[in-house]
């Protein structure tokens, strides 16, 4: 394949892919987060009766391969646009993933902390909002920003509803250009570096963590 | 030394020729001189933080150090034989580190079984020997889990011995355990000295260098400040930083 | 559009057989993802210079980029190299390639988290690093581990859905193909999930029972 191709091919995956996947992704990831911790506080406050009906729905929610959700979402409701039927898959996945662990970053936050908020005379929704959800948002970044990354890659799925993104742009490059396999090789190093990027700042973020605890940052 | 004139005719197990290391900026061995004489049970002793141990790990080569030579046997030890003479020196750690998915006899013989690649039934034999004399046949095919601090130390000590070293290193092998077990470890190392074992101990333990040492070293700020025996090093007539050592410890 | 309990019995036989390929694919993804990933995870741990940087690469980019880019990287791109792989070989590939990443990553944190003190005992008996590897840390590793360990099983599960998108024919392709032939969406994707959901659940039930005797352990 000559140059131009290539040239062409890199124009198309970054001009005409890339923003369709971070557009996806990005408004996914703020629903998904919105979400997300939402669940998670309701979790963590252990209502029976609600734990129980979510315990379900998260059970079903991770039981489902996402491609499957996916069809599910688009062919079984009204949602007819790829878009947001995208949207909704996404969200309803990955916010089941964030609950988890934004309740288990509460409940390993000390009840001190509670307590000590409480006494300055804030109510409860006061007390998540200024002492409990920071502490647990810092807490628990790393595992977030992985979450990140299993979004992204989430978004690359679509493609099988036809939603226009990354991969999508690849496969029609592909077989336009007579099916040179480097094309997909070059659709795996966008998606490398926006995830390796996010999971580096991860890795750097645990390490930070841990130097906190043991007194050292 | 006066005092060691007449070693000259026994065997040099271990001397340690200007030892210096450093973690980074910072200096913790300054240059140790260090001999054993074979037979020998050399204590030594000094505040936390002066070098005692890494100065033992050095030996054996678990840490490395930039400048001095340790040699063993009259061999200098570089990191070519470093292996074989590990199995030649044994080392008792102050958290007893026994593998915890092993038998207390698997753990002692597992060394010999494969690193040495002696016959099972010989191996397992020595191993059941060693477990009666520290006391503890009936505890052979328990788990470290199952044991006190104490027998886990015991078991950790035979687990050196079964590879029938020249010497044993002990890095403070009591400060992890209760009171009442301090005794049966120290009894078990007593009678290891009079059997004639080369022990090197780092301890606080002075009751038992007092009772069983040939020589003791007091280590302060990255080397060692004298040597002496027991009852001279008692006497406090030795250096001044000695003399302040002893009266904070008797203190207590 | 929604579920028919009529239609689904009435396809349930071709909903089965979906479901038996798919355990198929499973079955072996799990199998050979685990061994894979336990042995680059100790050669991992074994810190041969070359080798392991060659290893950390290959997790990195298998972890950060997209599974089903992979299989399309494998099915559709290596025939242009010359590699005509058949759709079950080049998809399983991909699952067991992206997948032995995850599980070597599980091996290598569950070695080094055990405490030093274990290597500097082995070592100070003369052991060499591997040998000291095998025999003394990976058998405590994996004590701490199997329960990630057999949680993999359900990411494989959800992993070959995916198949269906390189022409391979399991659960959700037959429920692809039931949604295209008949226009029943809500019956044959809710039920193609009622399998996997179950499926699922008996894979929790199973880690929650190992969880809880390693607990007790």
């Amino acid at each position: 394949m000559e140059l131009s191709k290539h040239l062409i091919t890199w124009r198309l995956l970054i001009v005409q892919g890339l923003p369709q996947t971070l557009k996806l992704a990005l408004v996914s990831l703020a629903l998904s987060f919105v979400v997300g911790v939402l669940l998670g506080v309701i979790r963590s406050r252990k209502w029976i009766i609600i734990n129980q009906i979510l315990g379900v729905y998260l059970g079903v929610i991770r039981g489902i391969p996402f491609l499957l959700l996916l069809l599910l979402i688009y062919f079984t409701t009204p949602i007819r646009d790829i878009f947001i039927a995208s949207v909704v898959t996404l969200t309803v996945f990955n916010s089941s993933y964030i609950s988890e662990i934004i309740a288990g970053g509460i409940d390993g936050l000390s009840q001190g902390q509670f307590k000590a908020g409480k006494s300055l005379g804030m109510n409860g929704i006061e007390v998540m909002c200024y002492v409990i959800l920071p502490q647990v948002l810092n807490l628990t970044m790393p595992a977030l920003l992985g979450q990140m990354v299993i979004l992204i890659k989430g978004t690359a799925t679509c493609s099988a509803i036809g939603y226009v993104e990354i991969t999508r742009t690849g496969t029609v490059a592909m077989e336009a250009f007579g099916n040179p396999q480097i094309i997909y090789i070059y659709v795996m190093i966008l998606y490398f570096v926006m995830c390796h990027a996010l999971t580096v700042i991860g890795r750097k973020l645990e390490i930070k963590g841990k130097l906190k605890m043991i007194g050292k940052a | 030394m006066a005092s060691q004139a007449n070693n000259d005719k026994r065997e040099l197990i271990l001397e340690i020729n200007d030892l210096h290391k450093s973690f980074g900026d910072f200096e913790v061995l300054k240059g140790v001189n260090f001999k054993v004489y074979k037979g020998e049970t050399h204590v030594i002793c000094g505040p936390s933080g002066s070098g005692k141990s890494t100065a033992l790990f050095c030996i054996n080569g678990l840490e490395k150090y930039q400048k001095g030579e340790i040699i063993f046997k009259n061999e200098v030890i570089t990191r070519h034989n470093v292996r074989k003479i590990r199995t030649k020196v044994g080392i008792v750690f102050q958290h007893f580190e026994l593998f915890p998915h092993l038998t207390a006899l698997d753990n002692v013989m597992i060394a010999p079984r494969k690193i040495l690649k002696q016959d099972y039934k010989v191996v397992k034999k020595r191993a059941e020997e060693l477990f009666k004399k520290v006391g503890l046949a009936d505890r052979m095919n328990h788990y470290p889990y199952q044991l006190s601090g104490g027998q886990k130390q015991r078991v950790a000590i035979i687990r050196c011995l079964a590879m029938e070293p020249d010497l044993i290193l002990f890095d403070e092998p009591t400060s992890a355990l209760d009171p009442e077990m301090i005794k049966e470890v120290l009894e078990v190392m007593k009678n290891l000295a009079l059997d004639g074992m080369t022990m090197i101990v780092v301890t606080h333990e002075l009751g038992f260098a007092k009772e069983v040492a040939n020589y003791i070293s007091f280590f302060e700020g990255g080397n060692i400040v004298e040597t002496r025996p027991p009852d001279e090093f008692f006497k406090g007539d030795g250096s001044e930083r000695t003399k302040l050592f002893l009266k904070n410890i008797i203190n207590v | 559009m929604q579920f028919n309990l009529k239609l689904f019995i009435r396809f349930f036989p071709q909903l089965l057989n979906g479901y038996f390929a798919t355990l198929k694919y499973a079955g072996v993804g799990i199998l050979l993802s685990l061994l894979f990933g336990l042995i680059i995870g100790v050669v991992l741990c074994m810190r041969i210079p070359v080798i392991t940087f060659i290893l950390k690469w290959y997790i990195d980019i298998f972890r950060e980029t997209p599974l089903i880019v992979q299989m399309y990287l494998l099915y559709y791109g290596l025939p242009y190299m010359g590699i005509l792989l058949s759709a079950p070989v080049a998809g399983m590939m991909a699952i067991i390639l992206n997948e032995s990443a995850f599980v070597a990553e599980i091996v290598r944190g569950g070695i080094e988290s055990i405490n030093p003190g274990q290597e500097r005992a082995a070592l100070s008996l003369g052991f060499g690093r591997v040998h000291l590897l095998i025999r003394i840390l990976l058998p405590q590793a994996l004590k701490s581990i199997y329960p990630s360990l057999t949680g993999q099983a359900s990411y494989v599960l959800k992993d070959t859905s995916l198949l269906t998108l390189v022409t391979i024919v399991e659960l959700t392709s037959v429920s692809r193909y039931l949604n295209s032939k008949y226009l029943i969406p809500g019956t044959a994707f809710i039920g193609s999930a009622i399998f996997y959901v179950v499926t699922f659940w008996v894979i929790q039930f199973v880690v929650y029972l190992l969880q809880r005797r390693q607990k007790w352990n």
